[in-house]
């Protein structure tokens, strides 16, 4: 009896009272400083940290190293840093591994989703690619041509609209939805003209070259591309308080959990899952569920504005490499 | 007294309303405690590093570590029980058993049978109770030997006191004496029976 007493608590112990460290992420900069903090936005060339004197801005040229305060998010970054270099085999056993450390990382079961789908069809799209660029060497008699980078990428645009059925434009450093194609893939999942494009694959798109943005959304061999939009609406809170929408605070932010069928909040396309990054130009980072909450009910009558992240899959028609 | 042989109790569970109740205390003091520690470690953190944290970490983010700890402690909790119990269980039973046999033991004793000392096993709990009760059955064995005794001697005393009175002449120095005797073996056993306070 004694010795399954010990037995039985050094299980608890070890399964589950066992200690684990608590971190804040910290950027080792160039010049010797170490910032300790949390990464809040991940840009491809800029961090935006948050830490006890406030949000602050860091270039990644100017950092020498940076460290997340959990395994799964230095995997993701590694994984990240091998998808750039197109090493996607290392990518996906990274992602992988911090799938298993946690499974409810978004990111990371959108990078193995991603690398399953490309890893899949690599073989099929090389000898499709190798028939393409042999029958049109054949069709030019026999004189290759090379295409410069403004034509790939007029090449891409193009492929882009007809494809996904989208026309990118960016404007004030932010890339926005110019024009949806009717009957295209991009209306059928929801995206509507002006609509900002905030991520791609759950990567933030802010500060990239529109050139970078079309070629993450023509991804090698993709058929489908997950992307996060932001949208400003209005939706107008009834004289109760209420806009027919439940909240709730998760891991990304401010969520909505469900909406009433036919209220103002589904009129204006809200759903489930959406997240509601600011509220009459309120960013809700760091606000409480309870003063969200509040903040609605004190509009009653009136309409509130709200900046919306949106989550979408968009089924393309599959291609070959921009 | 007399310790029980080397084998063990095996059945765990010798006296269940004694021992569930004796579990469930446990069980509910240690929630309480549980609780308590929770609510002071939350009230201590939230009033010193709350502000702080709320302006760095995302709500989100700090939501989710809430929820973590939370979790954590409920489960630690629910793996804790089954221990708890066991532990309850184990340590209970080593005063349940003697409890159950001590109390078979005063029936027996109050049926009038003193032949019996009360034997606790190796490793039980309550064996200077144990000790104390064989002591006083001890000395109660003693004084019924005692009063046993006197009563043999007044019966003798008193069938003596019989035949003087029956002799002709009376012989009075004989009953006289006879008569001391018997008042003799009286004080011995009242003074037996003053011992004790009623």
């Amino acid at each position: 009896m004694k010795k399954l007493l010990l037995v039985a608590f050094f299980l608890t112990y070890n399964l589950h009272l066992t200690p684990y460290n608590l971190y804040a992420d910290t950027i080792y900069a160039k010049d010797g400083r170490e910032l300790k903090g949390i990464v809040v936005e991940d840009y491809k060339d800029r961090v935006v940290f948050s830490t006890v004197d406030g949000q602050i801005t860091v270039m990644k040229s100017d950092m020498k190293e940076l460290y997340f305060d959990t395994e799964e998010q230095n995997l993701i970054k590694l994984a990240e840093q091998a998808k750039d270099k197109s090493d996607y085999i290392k990518a996906f056993v990274y992602y992988d591994r911090a799938f298993k450390l946690n499974p409810d990382s978004k990111v990371a079961k959108d990078g193995i989703v991603f690398l399953q789908g490309y890893l899949f069809k690599k073989d099929m799209a090389q000898k499709e690619e190798a028939v393409k660029r042999h029958n049109e060497f054949e069709q030019r008699g026999g004189v290759s041509e090379i295409k410069s980078d403004e034509d790939k990428f007029n090449e891409a645009l193009k492929r882009l609209r007809k494809e996904a059925g989208v026309v990118l434009a960016t404007t004030d450093g932010m890339t926005k939805i110019e024009s949806v194609m009717p009957g295209s893939p991009a209306e059928e999942v929801g995206i509507r003209n002006g609509d900002t494009l905030v991520a791609v694959w759950g990567r933030l798109v802010g500060y990239m070259s529109l050139k970078e943005i079309v070629e993450a959304m023509l991804e090698k061999n993709s058929l489908e591309t997950k992307i996060t939009l932001g949208r400003d609406i209005s939706v107008e809170v009834g004289p109760d308080g209420s806009m027919g929408a439940s909240l709730s605070m998760q891991f990304d932010g401010l969520t909505v959990s469900a909406v009433k069928d036919g209220s103002a909040a589904y009129e204006t396309e809200l759903r489930p899952g959406d997240i509601i990054t600011a509220i009459n130009g309120n960013s809700t980072r760091y606000m409480p569920l309870n003063k969200a909450i509040e903040s609605i009910k004190r509009s009653k009558g009136v309409k509130i504005g709200l900046t919306v992240r949106k989550e979408m899959v968009m089924w393309g028609k599959g291609g070959s490499e921009i | 007294m007399k310790q029980g042989s080397a084998y063990k109790r095996t059945q765990y569970f010798t006296a269940k309303k004694f021992q569930l109740k004796y579990v469930g205390i446990i069980l509910l003091l240690i929630s309480l405690t549980a609780i308590m520690c929770s609510y002071v470690i939350y009230y201590t953190m939230m009033l010193t590093m709350g502000d702080k944290l709320s302006n760095v970490y995302p709500q989100g983010r700090l939501m989710a570590i809430v929820n973590m700890v939370n979790f954590r402690i409920l489960l630690s909790m629910l793996l804790v029980t089954p221990l708890v119990t066991m532990i309850g269980i184990y340590y209970s039973h080593k005063m349940a058993g003697p409890i159950y046999r001590i109390e078979k033991f005063l029936g027996s004793v109050a049926d009038g049978d003193l032949s019996l000392s009360l034997t606790l096993r190796k490793n039980d709990d309550l064996v200077s109770v144990a000790d104390g009760i064989n002591g006083v059955i001890e000395s109660i064995k003693g004084m019924v030997n005692r009063e046993k005794a006197a009563i043999g001697s007044i019966s003798a005393s008193m069938e003596n006191l019989r035949r003087i009175a029956m002799s002709k002449p009376v012989n009075d120095a004989a009953l006289d004496q006879t008569l001391d005797k018997l008042n003799e073996e009286v004080s011995v056993v009242r003074s037996e029976v003053e011992k004790y306070r009623v």
